[in-house]
């Protein structure tokens, strides 16, 4: 039944989404911006992109920093034409999606206030997508405290502080700590909201939502090596989701290296595969990709979950697809500009290919 | 310099040895002629590579006598005025150890190019390490915006010259567990720097150090961070902090390329400055003896 009535609430945007897809970089494109052997060549290739129109009053030479804010821009753009066409309840749906952007925003603020960083900077510097009206007060806190009762408890975020009450000050620990288990509470708090919105966008999402947070485990636990952090703290900042919740995460939250870590991914047979031909300890792969590295194959599997969300129509799942698979294509593009400016041609191969 | 007024000196003890030789000549004491040419001789091979022109020169004399060549027997001004081209060819070749000053020009210059390609290498590959981690980590969260206003170097190197003397100290935060004042003595009126691996230790500014060294006008001073290469856990004054705790692990390999790099390149900035007046010292000499050349 819900078929009959999609196409009522959100068919069009379902259009507009599926033809953004379309505009997605293909592989004959990504080897022509490999070849590029310059930042002007890059330009000149992607002028025939969605993100031309961005690039076009660029000066020259393009830096890798303008590059990434100008196809984020153009990311942007395409966004929130979807908010502005939506209506209930897609555009919750949507608002569900940018609350992501706002943690980063909340975290960035609270970061560059702590670093003594000028304010008007900082907010120049907040993701679009993330901006709520609130968020300039942000400024003035000094405990997490004050941030909730002075500026969040109005705001989308209020629910997802419930559980980062008890840190006392605001110092580079318990930002950390801040930032992941709000991530957590909003990842836990979305898969809830899309299983209540029913088949088929409960099912994707879930797929999408359980790797999501698999992949968040695995790198909350890699990146904590050698860090402050204890493992009882490293525990509870695993999402409440996932594929590897609760066995896997009690073992990830006593590892203490690589091999480890291991161990416990070739135990689960969707990830057993990703580690076949892995280098555990690189961070990228080499050169010609033969050599990948276990956050490469995260890449290539989460495209691989959105790509599918195409192959059936009629859910929500398209939408947040496409802005991942947008998001995955950025990297690329900046990837590609890196290399070539760095003059690492022997590394440019290496990005995920989407289509 | 130094070397020069030695140079003169020993060039000085060759004149006078000559001198001496053409004397004895001039007096007809034929023992005495070789004991002297004999002493000119082994003050000749003193002087090392130079020595053997003079010797050359020497033996063309005293041979000339055994063979009892008349003109150069009986003509006392004629070997007074050999002994004169000996000493006189002597000193026109220049000062004693150019042979040395050049070799060690070449000798520095090996090691600057060496260095800078190690050096390259490094920076090349902890650039490249950086953007991993900014792919890793997302790139709104590893970039400039995420730097402290209040950033204090945790580690410099400090020169102070004092006329011709160059001294680089180290210094150590006092509150560490081991408090340290390295200093380098000065080698021919320029700093020689420590072996990389000496470096490659953890040291921080006292604060009112810092203080005094900020104010202090230094045209050759050079200032850059450095840290421990490779530190167990993060120190709350690491600026790897400023990205967030948990930073992807390129993060930390490019932070650990960047250090190994920067003792480096300040040994490359000495040995710029060593091979500038190096070369300096040693052109009129290289002019001398192109012009010499040119002559011939």
């Amino acid at each position: 039944m819900n078929e009959i009535h999609f196409n009522a609430d959100a068919g069009y945007l379902e259009g507009i989404v599926r033809g953004y897809r379309d505009g997605l970089i293909t592989s004959p494109q990504y080897l022509n911006l490999t070849q590029c052997e310059t930042m002007d060549d890059l330009k000149l290739q992607l002028a025939t992109t969605d993100y031309g129109t961005f690039l076009q009053n660029e000066p020259s030479p393009l830096s890798t920093s303008t590059l990434s804010t100008r196809c984020t821009d153009a990311l942007v753009a395409e966004f929130q034409y979807l908010q502005q066409n939506a209506a209930e309840p897609i555009s919750k749906f949507l608002d569900y999606i940018t609350y992501g952007y706002m943690i980063d925003n909340v975290i960035l603020l609270i970061t560059g206030t702590l670093h003594e960083r000028d304010t008007h900077d900082l907010l120049e510097k907040c993701h679009p997508l993330g901006f709520f009206d609130s968020m300039p007060a942000l400024c003035v806190a000094t405990t997490v405290q004050d941030l909730y009762n002075t500026v969040m408890v109005d705001s989308p975020l209020a629910a997802y502080f419930r559980e980062c009450l008890s840190a006392e000050d605001l110092n580079e620990l318990n930002i950390e700590i801040i930032r992941n288990t709000l991530y957590k509470a909003y990842l836990e708090d979305f898969y809830i909201y899309c299983q209540g919105l029913g088949e088929p966008t409960a099912a994707i999402m879930a797929d999408i939502l359980n790797f999501e947070a698999d992949r968040r485990t695995v790198n909350i636990t890699i990146n904590s090596f050698g860090t402050e952090l204890s493992k009882d703290d490293r525990s509870k900042l695993y999402p409440r989701l996932g594929n590897m919740y609760p066995e896997a995460q009690t073992r990830f939250a006593r590892v203490d290296d690589m091999d480890q870590v291991k161990a416990i991914l070739e135990q689960y047979g969707e990830y057993r595969s990703l580690l076949i031909g892995v280098n555990l300890n690189a961070s990228t792969g080499g050169a010609g990709g033969n050599e990948l590295s276990l956050e490469d194959r995260f890449f290539s599997k989460e495209v691989q979950l959105n790509k599918d969300a195409f192959e059936q129509q009629f859910h929500y799942g398209v939408f947040f697809s496409w802005l991942r698979l947008k998001e995955q294509e950025i990297r690329n593009v900046v990837w590609i500009a890196e290399c070539i400016s760095q003059q690492q041609k022997d590394k440019v191969n290496n990005y995920t290919t989407i289509y | 310099m130094p070397e020069l007024s030695i140079r003169l000196a020993i060039a000085t003890l060759v004149i006078s040895s000559a001198a001496g030789v053409a004397e004895d000549l001039a007096a007809g004491d034929g023992e005495a002629v070789v004991d002297a040419a004999a002493e000119v001789a082994a003050s000749a091979v003193d002087l090392g590579p130079l020595g053997f022109v003079v010797i050359s020169s020497v033996a063309g004399v005293v041979g000339a006598l055994a063979a009892g060549d008349g003109a150069m027997a009986g003509d006392g001004e004629a070997v007074v005025d050999a002994a004169a081209a000996v000493a006189a060819s002597a000193v026109d070749l220049g000062p004693l150890g150019f042979d040395d000053d050049l070799l060690e020009l070449l000798d520095m210059f090996s090691e600057y190019q060496q260095i800078r390609g190690s050096s390259n290498a490094l920076l090349r590959q902890a650039f490249f390490d950086l953007s991993v981690a900014r792919r890793s980590a997302g790139y709104q969260w590893i970039s400039a915006d995420m730097y402290s206003g209040r950033a204090q170097a945790i580690t410099t190197v400090d020169v102070d010259p004092i006329a011709d003397d160059i001294t680089v100290i180290y210094r150590r935060r006092q509150e560490s567990c081991a408090d340290e004042v390295r200093q380098e003595k000065p080698r021919e009126g320029l700093r020689r720097r420590l072996p990389i691996s000496e470096t490659a230790t953890a040291v921080e500014l006292n604060d009112e150090e810092n203080d005094k060294h900020n104010d202090s006008d230094m045209d050759e001073m050079t200032s850059t961070e450095k840290r421990n290469s490779s530190p167990s856990k993060v120190r709350s004054d690491d600026p790897l902090l400023w990205f967030g705790m948990l930073v992807p692990p390129a993060l930390k390999e490019a932070q650990s390329g960047f250090v190994n790099a920067v003792g480096q390149l300040v040994r490359l900035a000495q040995l710029k400055r060593q091979l500038e007046a190096k070369q300096k010292a040693l052109q009129p000499m290289l002019e001398k003896l192109y012009s010499a050349n040119n002559a011939d």
